[in-house]
């Protein structure tokens, strides 16, 4: 292909991937990189980095699974569900009392140390997942069969009540879920003993997570390619049209949530088993449902690989900043303003992407192109902290002001709405990597609080720059024609 | 022969006023007897609930107000909303701090968060106009959390107080009492509202362009009413209710940056009961839920009792009870209580469906090639 290559050309070029693809996995791809070196720089041993990682991939699959659930709701069937956190909480707790061994309260004098849950029946993994998939798929039943036949709102006003209402009562009833302690401890699959149990476990949760998410994909896939999935589709673009063919679109949305929900529940129940406790705090938060809401947006709806991408993705922005907020709990400064230049190296490394991007020029890169991008951004990694550790800081920024704006006149130039977008997410990168190192510098002890609500607002802001400017996604719904 | 006409004719009350002075009588009657009865046999502390479901109401009724308009004319549920109300009473203790006295700093509240109503809606949601009920909401909560954590951010998450000496509960009768700034200014204020959103409505012509673009957009279009001009000011209408709301919410108890998003239910369950759209039906609605969320803790309590259920903690469960109302008319009548069942109304599922099905005769094909035959000759 020569550089007049028609713009409209195959998505696909033998021999090479689309770019929308590429960005999504050398993102991922830098948040695991920057989550390494920051590990190296704390000091941690290959087998802790390794402990370290294993828990982001299988934590990013468990949300996986849910945007899955989410995707086969909202993405296919155009069902809204704001109660994600609710059918998770149901698969986590009905996992986790099924197979716990007994845990009777234990009461020191007058003082009552742990309450004791529900149950105890110490039944086998498989069997408790079952049942947290059939707990939540019915729940998730129940609630729709009143908000279905109306209006989207409604749905999602009635889960979101089912959630926050399962939150508070999970909360309360003592004898049942542990209250605000919790189930405390949920057996792994294999028990482990000895100095490398943990890293054993994070293997083992990796490999049964990725082999859960493998089967997973395989089936949507083949369920939304089925005559099945076909109406799902067809409720989503138009349910009148739907019913006049004679199909009974309610049995169908409803098949479609539960299955969704027992998703979830399956989730849930993935999650009780790779943590080992369970508490109704944080985990099961409304914040949970937000976030799966924009890695499916993230990732694009009604395309299950995107849900997937966008929860690797966006759970990874999730870790980093518990990895930065560790590096800024410790006190270790020096660890903290590393960590904020890796975030500039980040941001850097992106804009330096859209500008070779710019510059090559097509919307689908060969293979030899892909590499050349991937070593410029790892060069960047590389060049970065070196410049920033030989320049004084505050060079640093200008010559970031003047890159920025070089590729601000480059983008003018070539109307590229792609590239403006990559230009904005670099420079976002690279202020929250200023942001960091300024907050150090006027409020210490601010950094390791705020950091955690920073990310919130970053999520919030996502969601509305999302569905203003690319309710799609990155990875777009495949457009299927009749032939 | 006419009669002769009395001078004070022209005053005397219509009969279709007549008729609603009697059924508002029937109902004040109906309420005053259950109150009795539950006072003579539970005592004098089933009327200090009742004062306390009064108080939360009356937060509640202002909060439906503010999001039942903006639902009505815009068309989406405003996930933000509690959040909006938290912002309001954030800035009005920020006010305070800065040395003006409550009162003023309530009112440059409501100014100021009208103004951010105006904003949002500039800013985000009218490029969402036309794009369905799901991405306003989807963006609404981008909103909300923006707001939430942002407060988290720069105000902690510790709770608030407003700098104001809150004084001693003012006692009726023993056992039943009353705190002057909880209980009796949270009640007036709300009083306030509900007049001011009713003249609002009814006798101004912002109001009536307001109930219209709600009734029917295209139809109000058509009509001449400035629909974007309305949007704007259900916009700041919404957000100005729900910082008052936010102040009485941290005058009720203190203020966190969670407390507008914990009473999010209850509002949605008063909106959706009174009827997405309608001010009246949400005045109505907010006072069945915040009433029977209050009214539920003596049960709650009493179901505490080892020997009935042994419930633990059993009055935090009252949050579920907007949740169960919530659920039950989505089932029985989602246009809600005071709405009017529409033309093309969602099939009621158990009770309809089951009631048609004994009264249809089944078809079974001989019956429709009958049919065919008949329509033939």
């Amino acid at each position: 292909m020569t550089a007049a290559a028609p713009k409209k050309g195959p998505a696909v070029e033998p021999g090479g991937f689309p770019l929308n693809e590429f960005i999504v996995f050398s993102l991922i791809g830098g948040i695991v990189v920057i989550g390494i070196i920051s590990a190296v720089i704390a000091g941690a041993t290959p087998k802790g980095i390794l402990t370290n990682l294993g828990f982001y991939v299988s934590v990013a699959i468990i949300f996986s699974v849910l945007a899955l659930g989410f995707n086969l709701q909202w993405g296919y069937t155009g069902l809204f569900n704001a109660g994600i956190a609710g059918f998770y909480l149901i698969g986590a707790y009905v996992a986790a009392i099924a197979i716990t061994s007994p845990a009777p309260p234990i009461v020191v004098g007058d003082v009552v140390v742990y309450p004791g849950h529900l149950g105890g029946f110490s039944l086998p993994l498989v069997v408790g997942v079952l049942l947290a998939m059939v707990a939540a798929g019915g729940a998730a039943a129940v609630v729709a069969l009143p908000a279905l036949r109306l209006r989207a709102d409604y749905l999602a006003i009635a889960t979101l009540a089912l959630a926050v209402t399962l939150q508070i009562v999970t909360r309360n009833a003592q004898n049942i879920t542990g209250g605000a302690i919790g189930i405390t401890s949920v057996p792994p699959p294999i028990l482990f003993q000895g100095t490398d149990a943990s890293f054993l476990n994070a293997i083992t949760m990796v490999g049964i997570g990725g082999f859960v998410l493998f089967a997973l994909l395989v089936i949507l896939q083949f369920m939304s390619e089925s005559p099945w999935g076909r109406v799902l589709r067809d409720v989503r673009e138009d349910e009148e049209a739907t019913m006049a063919l004679g199909k009974n679109t309610f049995s169908y949305k409803l098949q479609a949530f539960a299955l969704g929900g027992a998703l979830m529940g399956l989730a849930g129940a993935l999650y009780a088993v790779t943590l080992g406790y369970l508490s109704p705090e944080s985990s099961f938060a409304p914040a949970v449902t937000f976030s799966v809401w924009v890695m499916v947006i993230v990732g694009g709806s009604g395309n299950n690989r995107g849900a997937f991408v966008g929860a690797f993705l966006i759970y990874g922005m999730e870790w980093l900043s518990v990895q930065v907020r560790d590096q800024a709990a410790s006190g270790l400064a020096a660890n903290y303003l590393l960590m904020s230049v890796l975030f500039i190296a980040l941001g850097v490394g992106a804009l330096l992407a859209v500008l070779a991007v710019q510059f090559v020029g097509r919307r689908v890169l060969d293979r030899r192109r892909a590499w050349l991008l991937i070593a410029a951004i790892l060069g960047a990694f590389g060049a970065a902290p070196a410049a920033l550790g030989a320049l004084p800081i505050g060079w640093c920024f200008a010559l970031f002001v003047l890159l920025f704006g070089f590729a601000f006149v480059v983008d003018r130039a070539k109307k590229s709405r792609r590239a403006r977008a990559g230009i904005y997410a670099a420079a976002t990168l690279y202020g929250v990597g200023w942001a960091f190192i300024l907050l150090q510098q006027l409020a210490p002890n601010a950094v390791a609080d705020s950091f955690f609500y920073i990310r919130l607002m970053i999520i919030g802001a996502l969601l509305i720059l999302l569905i203003i400017f690319r309710p799609e996604g990155i990875l777009r719904e495949k457009k299927r024609v009749l032939r | 022969m006419a009669r002769p006409r009395s001078r004070l004719s022209a005053l005397r009350p219509t009969a279709r006023f007549r008729a609603q002075l009697a059924r508002a009588g029937v109902v004040v009657l109906v309420v005053v007897g259950i109150f009795g009865t539950l006072t003579l046999a539970f005592g004098i502390s089933v009327l200090q609930y009742a004062l306390g479901g009064m108080v939360i109401s009356s937060i509640v009724i202002v909060a439906a107000i503010g999001l039942t308009v903006l639902y009505g004319i815009r068309g989406f549920a405003n996930f933000a909303y509690g959040d909006i109300a938290t912002l309001g009473g954030y800035v009005a203790l920020v006010l305070t701090f800065g040395g003006i006295s409550l009162v003023l700093g309530a009112i440059i509240t409501f100014l100021l968060l009208a103004a951010f109503g105006v904003f949002l809606e500039f800013a985000v949601f009218s490029r969402l106009e036309g794009r369905g009920v799901v991405a306003p909401l989807v963006a609404s909560v981008g909103v909300g959390l923006i707001i939430q954590n942002g407060i988290r951010a720069v105000a902690g998450t510790q709770k608030w107080l407003y700098p104001v000496t809150l004084g001693q509960d003012f006692v009726i009768v023993p056992g039943l009492g009353i705190h002057p700034i909880r209980g009796i200014l949270t009640l007036s204020v709300g009083v306030i509202l509900v007049v001011a959103a009713h003249v609002l409505l009814k006798y101004t012509n912002l109001g009536k362009a307001m109930r219209a673009t709600a009734d029917n957009l295209e139809l109000a279009k058509a009509t001449g009413i400035d629909t974007r001009r309305v949007t704007y000011a259900a916009w700041a209408v919404s957000c100005s209710f729900a910082s008052i709301a936010g102040v009485l919410l941290g005058l009720g108890s203190a203020l966190s940056p969670t407390v507008g998003f914990e009473s999010l239910l209850l509002i949605f369950a008063a909106v959706i009961v009174g009827g997405i759209g309608s001010p009246y039906g949400a005045m109505l609605g907010g006072l069945l839920v915040g009433m029977s969320q209050e009214m539920s803790v003596p049960v709650l309590v009493w179901l505490e009792r080892p020997d009935v259920l042994g419930l633990q903690f059993g009055a935090n469960y009252k949050v579920a009870v907007p949740f169960i109302i919530l659920i039950l008319v989505l089932i029985f009548r989602p246009w809600g209580i005071a709405g009017r069942k529409p033309v093309f109304a969602p099939r009621a599922f158990f009770l309809e469906r089951i009631t048609r099905s004994l009264r249809e005769r089944p078809v079974s094909s001989e019956a429709v090639a009958a049919d065919r035959e008949a329509g033939k000759s």
